[in-house]
């Protein structure tokens, strides 16, 4: 009975669900991010490295390293001789004087590479080329790993038996010489460890992300809120009033615990690990042995991945547990959930100084290593290799992270047992404790008078922002959007600086200053040229010395990065003379507008509809579900009136996570870079050139954040007419299905799905430079309608009489 | 001012919650008697219009209320049978945001709350949350909450459920304290809650109205039919089954029961009583005896 209670409990299994989605989708996104493969297409990236992957299998691996570097020499040659054909193309005295010696020199060591090239010029797929070289290059490192290992692990050997001869260590201090001995055997679990070559991706970064650690414990955190739920009943102190019955029930709800934890961890590592595997490609080998991956080198317990991913995830489930085992603990110990909340993050916060500032030097790294953030994120711990030598001990991190979590989890469920099983129900012991209870009960007065001052308006905020918890999913949408924020320097190119720079003096309307600065640069790299050409001749005729032609030779090198900027700029300058347009830096624009930022925006826009539908699905299903509901209709303002607030903060509601999510939007771009030419037409900004209307940036800005907010708003008002039909629960369950579901599969890579995904209207960028034409006015006009629609049906709904 | 009710029939499906009901109030208290699910809150809920009738007319003085809507609303009181709640409010928090629905200005909210808090004798938990309320607390809730605005048609259905009885005589008192110019309508079973301050009692049997009166008039009906009767502890067992009993006391190592019956028994010692209008009701809704 007790484990239906907290399992079928719509609220956790809700909580669930969202702690997932969130967990997943903010790790898709992240990985869309990830530096390494931001300028590939992961699908060709994935599908390239597994058919390299397994044709490298079918031969010996002494032959692997060999096949990986011709094949590796043979795409990297192509390629440049494509850059070189590119160079040509372009300035050929440029390349003349910079690149030619080279050419020939790369065509003479690569012949029939080379003819091939020429014969084969108009057919090459280039990008595909570029794909291979980035796929071969990485292969070649994991190889160049794994043929490196044997010599790793001799050379820990030979450091450690180093150590051990010199005589200071052993005789000054023991735990040095303890620490090699141990190290040294440790180690020599791998020396007969078979490394293969395959895809790291899937584990390392799931290893690597750590959201998912601190959002089961929000979990657990409610699951223990429905055991307290309970106490508020009286059905509590009536079967449980005796302290057998007591302990009855408290040994019953570790068992619910231990069963509800460990299977959410479980079911959401499997997704985490699922969601990676078909991220990075969807073919699975998991036999090969997880120290293959680099990262893995110092994990000293030989094993295949597959026994990896249950390994790793048991030793969550056990850090869960534990995590979840101390909350219940201390949320029954302290009864008072103010109180208890503000212990909670007291011991989270000592335990954050120990492990960011405490050493691992220091005699008491015991408490680095068993801290709580180490068992919300064990990776660290599991992975490097490490001794700890506290009191006169030599222990690996490992194992001690282990025990710790095993000694703490047992304390914690034993002390929460006996804590349950001897407090009755509503016992203030302590004067510390009726204090405290004082106290609370003055603040409680106190929110309650605040309360009481609220209009209908207020009150219906405070249902949904408090009583239906709506508050916490706002923060955590705040939270999340702004920290997916790039807050990093960005790095700039030679060239973009080059090209930044340009725009800040020279950008907007009028070109001709532009065009005149450029044509000076043309002439000053035209200069350079010149000269450098001339030193060549005087360098033959041995006119000067070959310091003074290599200057001149770096020179002209480092006018490279100009030469780039001029061929961008020229570019841009033609198309905005040809179009009668301005001259605008497309960097921020393209990041708010364009491409850069739409994928980034795609995931806002899923998670405020998800948000949306959290927040919103009980604005009615709350009266229909509580029979206020029939005294409501029987007043003078229970119907029309109560109804139109009820949709002002529906709307207010939507207003706020639009805002949110455009003023993330903003910051993102404006924090890192300037966006100018306010009133230039937007069709200056060259992605934009599409577009079947002609006006200025800045309203084309408004428009596209105006069609966001009508959509988002329409949104809602689809979620209020579900919410008038349903319950609570069902509203979400549905809606989710219908308006979050195909975005996320679409997301996933599912095209299809894109005609059914609200996402790409709440985001609207996207729709805007992607349609035909004036097309995309036809779904947004349908949502529109659908909204409208909405939002009449409803008010007829709610405010007809009896049914 | 009048409440008439006109060929009033409710069908649920096939089922007959009404059956034809013709009944006009005017000011005072109206007691509807019936047994469990004779139509007493299906008779509210038309009034309210939370519940579509089938066919049939209500009208406040002489206007379809359907017709007047918003209006005959504002002028509606109503406390419910089941209690729901937010029981995340706080009970003033409650009584308040009932009061902005029937849109009272925010001072008179204030001091309207303040003031049914204190006549339903929760002034002292104004501030506590709802869900931590006893049953009979949550049922004074609901109570206040009816009373905001001063209506002109109060419809209280079993107000008294749950109350102690020092809180139901309270309460009593203070609706008809309150009913002079009001139309209260009171459903309940318990009879004695309405048979000193109801003006008129209405009986509800399975949908159908089987009488309209005052409470003289409808105990009168049953006069000569009340009978107390003394008898040996052995032949209980047959006059609950054959009689209709609405009480019985011992005294000593006899019983004396009191029946209400058009056969009264021959072979024993009977007093006639003056009927009350328990007696009626179990006249009315236990038959066959
Ligand atoms: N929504 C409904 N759907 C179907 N039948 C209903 C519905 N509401 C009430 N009924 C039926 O109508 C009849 C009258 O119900 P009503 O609630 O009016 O009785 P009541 O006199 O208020 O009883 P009680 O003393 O238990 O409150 C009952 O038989 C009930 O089953
Ligand atoms: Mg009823």
């Amino acid at each position: 009975m007790e484990f239906k209670r907290v399992v079928f409990n719509p609220k956790n299994l809700f909580l669930f669900m969202f702690v997932v989605l969130i967990s997943v989708g903010l790790y898709i996104n992240s990985q869309f991010k990830n530096e390494e493969y931001s300028d590939y297409n992961v699908t060709e990236i994935n599908t390239l490295r597994e058919q390299l992957v397994d044709e490298l299998k079918s031969y010996p691996p002494e032959k692997r390293t060999e096949i990986v570097t011709s094949k590796l020499t043979y795409t990297t040659t192509l390629c440049d001789l494509i850059d070189y054909d590119n160079l040509k193309s372009k300035d050929y005295k440029a390349y003349e004087q910079t690149w030619m010696e080279s050419e020939e020199q790369l065509r003479d060591e690569n012949k029939e590479i080379a003819k091939y090239y020429d014969e084969n010029k108009k057919t090459l797929d280039i990008n595909n080329l570029y794909v291979q070289q980035k796929v071969l290059t990485q292969l070649s490192n994991q190889i160049e790993y794994i043929n490196g290992y044997p010599a790793y692990l001799e050379s820990i050997d030979a450091s450690a038996s180093n150590m051990n001869n010199i005589s200071i260590f052993k005789t000054e201090d023991d735990t040095v010489s303890d620490n090699i001995k141990k190290t040294v055997q440790d180690y020599s679990n791998l020396k007969n460890v078979e490394l293969s070559i395959g895809i790291d991706e899937p584990i390392t970064t799931v290893v690597n992300s750590e959201l998912p650690g601190y959002l089961l414990i929000i979990f657990s955190l409610f699951v223990i809120f429905t055991f307290l739920e309970e106490r508020k009943q009286g059905l509590w102190t009536l079967i449980y009033s005796t302290p057998n019955g007591r302990l009855r029930l408290a040994l019953k709800r570790a068992g619910v615990l231990s069963i509800v934890i460990a299977v959410a961890t479980v079911i959401m590592y499997i997704c985490m690990f699922v969601t990676a595997f078909v991220f990075y490609g969807g073919t699975v080998d998991l036999s090969r042995n997880v120290q293959s991956i680099d990262m893995f080198k110092n994990f000293i317990f030989p094993m295949s991945e597959l026994q990896f991913i249950l390994f790793y995830i048991g030793i969550i489930v056990l850090m869960q547990l534990t995590l979840a085992f101390m909350l219940w603990f201390i949320f029954s110990f302290i009864q008072n959930i103010t109180f208890a909340f503000g212990i909670t993050g007291v011991i989270f916060a000592g335990e954050f100084l120990l492990y960011y500032y405490l050493p691992y030097q220091n005699y008491f790294s015991l408490f680095k290593c068993i801290n709580l953030f180490n068992f919300v994120n064990p990776a660290d711990g599991i992975i490097k290799y490490r001794n700890l030598e506290t009191f006169g001990f030599t222990l690996n991190m490992f194992n001690l992270l282990i025990i710790g979590a095993i000694v703490c989890s047992a304390a914690f469920v034993i002390s929460a047992v006996i804590t349950l099983a001897l407090k009755r129900p509503n016992k203030t012991s302590t004067k510390i404790e009726i204090q405290i209870l004082k106290l609370v009960a003055k603040v409680k007065y106190i929110f309650w008078i605040i309360v009481e001052k609220f209009t209908l308006i207020g009150y219906e905020f405070y249902k949904i922002l408090f009583i239906q918890k709506g508050l916490i999913v706002a923060i955590v949408f705040v939270f999340v959007l702004f920290n997916s924020i790039n807050t990093d320097k960005i790095y700039y190119s030679a060239t973009d600086s080059i090209v930044n720079n340009f725009y800040k003096e020279y950008g907007g309307k009028d070109i001709n200053n532009a065009e005149k600065y450029l044509q000076n640069l043309a002439k000053e790299i035209e200069d350079v040229d010149k000269e450098f050409e001339k030193s060549i001749i005087d360098f033959k005729n041995n006119k000067i010395t070959s310091e003074e032609y290599l200057n001149k030779k770096m020179k002209s090198l480092a006018f490279e990065s100009k030469r780039e900027a001029l061929e961008i700029l020229n570019e841009r300058l033609s198309y905005a003379k040809e179009n009668n347009l301005w001259m605008v830096n497309p960097l921020g624009y393209n990041i708010l507008l364009g491409e850069e930022g739409d994928s980034q925006q795609t995931v806002n826009a899923i998670l405020s509809i998800f948000v949306l539908i959290i927040l919103l699905s009980g604005i009615f299903a709350y009266e229909n579900k509580s029979n206020v509901y029939y005294i409501m209709k029987a007043t003078y303002g229970g119907r029309n009136y109560i109804f139109r607030k009820k949709i002002t903060v529906a709307s207010v509601i939507a207003v706020f996570l639009w805002f949110v999510m455009s003023a993330s939007d903003f910051y993102n771009v404006l924090a890192n870079y300037n966006l100018q030419s306010f009133t230039a037409p937007v069709k200056s900004l060259m992605f934009l050139t599409n577009l079947p209307f002609e006006t200025s940036i800045i309203t084309y800005v408004i428009l596209v954040y105006l069609i966001r907010l009508a959509m988002i708003l329409c949104v809602a008002y689809i979620i209020c007419f579900v919410s008038i039909f349903t319950k609570y629960e069902v509203c979400i369950a549905l809606l989710s299905v219908v308006l979050v579901v195909p975005s996320l599969l679409y997301v996933l890579g599912i095209e299809m799905f894109k005609y059914l995904s609200l996402s790409i209207l709440v985001s609207a960028s996207n729709l805007l430079r992607e349609c035909a034409g004036f097309t995309f006015v036809i779904p947004i006009v349908l949502v529109t309608i659908l909204g409208v629609a909405g939002l009449i049906f409803s008010n007829k709904r709610w405010c007809k009489n009896g049914t | 001012m009048e409440l008439e009710i006109k060929n009033l029939n409710k069908f649920y499906g096939e089922y007959q919650a009404l059956d034809n009901i013709n009944i006009k109030i005017t000011q005072g208290v109206y007691g509807l008697l019936g047994a469990n699910g004779a139509g007493k809150s299906t008779l509210m809920n038309l009034i309210t219009d939370n519940v579509k009738k089938t066919s049939g007319e209500i009208l406040f003085n002489g206007v379809d209320i359907l017709k007047l809507g918003k209006s005959f609303r504002k002028e509606l009181g109503y406390m419910p049978q089941q209690q729901g709640f937010y029981d995340k409010f706080s009970a003033r928090a409650f009584v308040l945001y009932m009061a902005g629905l029937k849109g009272l200005s925010r001072k008179q909210a204030k001091e309207e709350t303040d003031h049914l808090l204190k006549v339903v004798n929760l002034d002292k938990v104004a501030h506590k949350k709802i869900g931590e309320f006893s049953g009979g607390m949550k049922q004074r809730v609901l109570l206040a909450q009816a009373l905001l605005g001063n209506p002109k048609v109060l419809l209280l259905d079993e107000p008294t459920a749950g109350l102690d009885p020092k809180e139901r005589i309270r309460i009593r008192n203070f609706i008809s304290e309150i009913a002079e110019d009001k139309i209260v309508l009171i459903s309940t079973h318990v009879v004695s809650d309405i048979e000193f301050i109801a003006k008129e009692v209405i009986l509800l049997k399975q949908g159908k109205l089987v009488s309209h009166n005052t409470c003289n008039n409808l105990t009168k009906e049953i006069e000569n039919k009340v009978f107390e009767v003394e008898i040996e502890k052995e032949n209980l067992k047959y006059f609950q089954s054959n009689y209709r009993v609405s009480n019985l006391f011992y005294m000593g190592d006899k019983i004396i029961v009191r029946i209400v019956t058009d056969n009264p028994p021959k072979d024993y010692v009977k007093t006639p009583v003056s009927p009350t209008l328990e007696d009626l009701y179990l006249y009315v809704f236990e038959n066959g005896k």
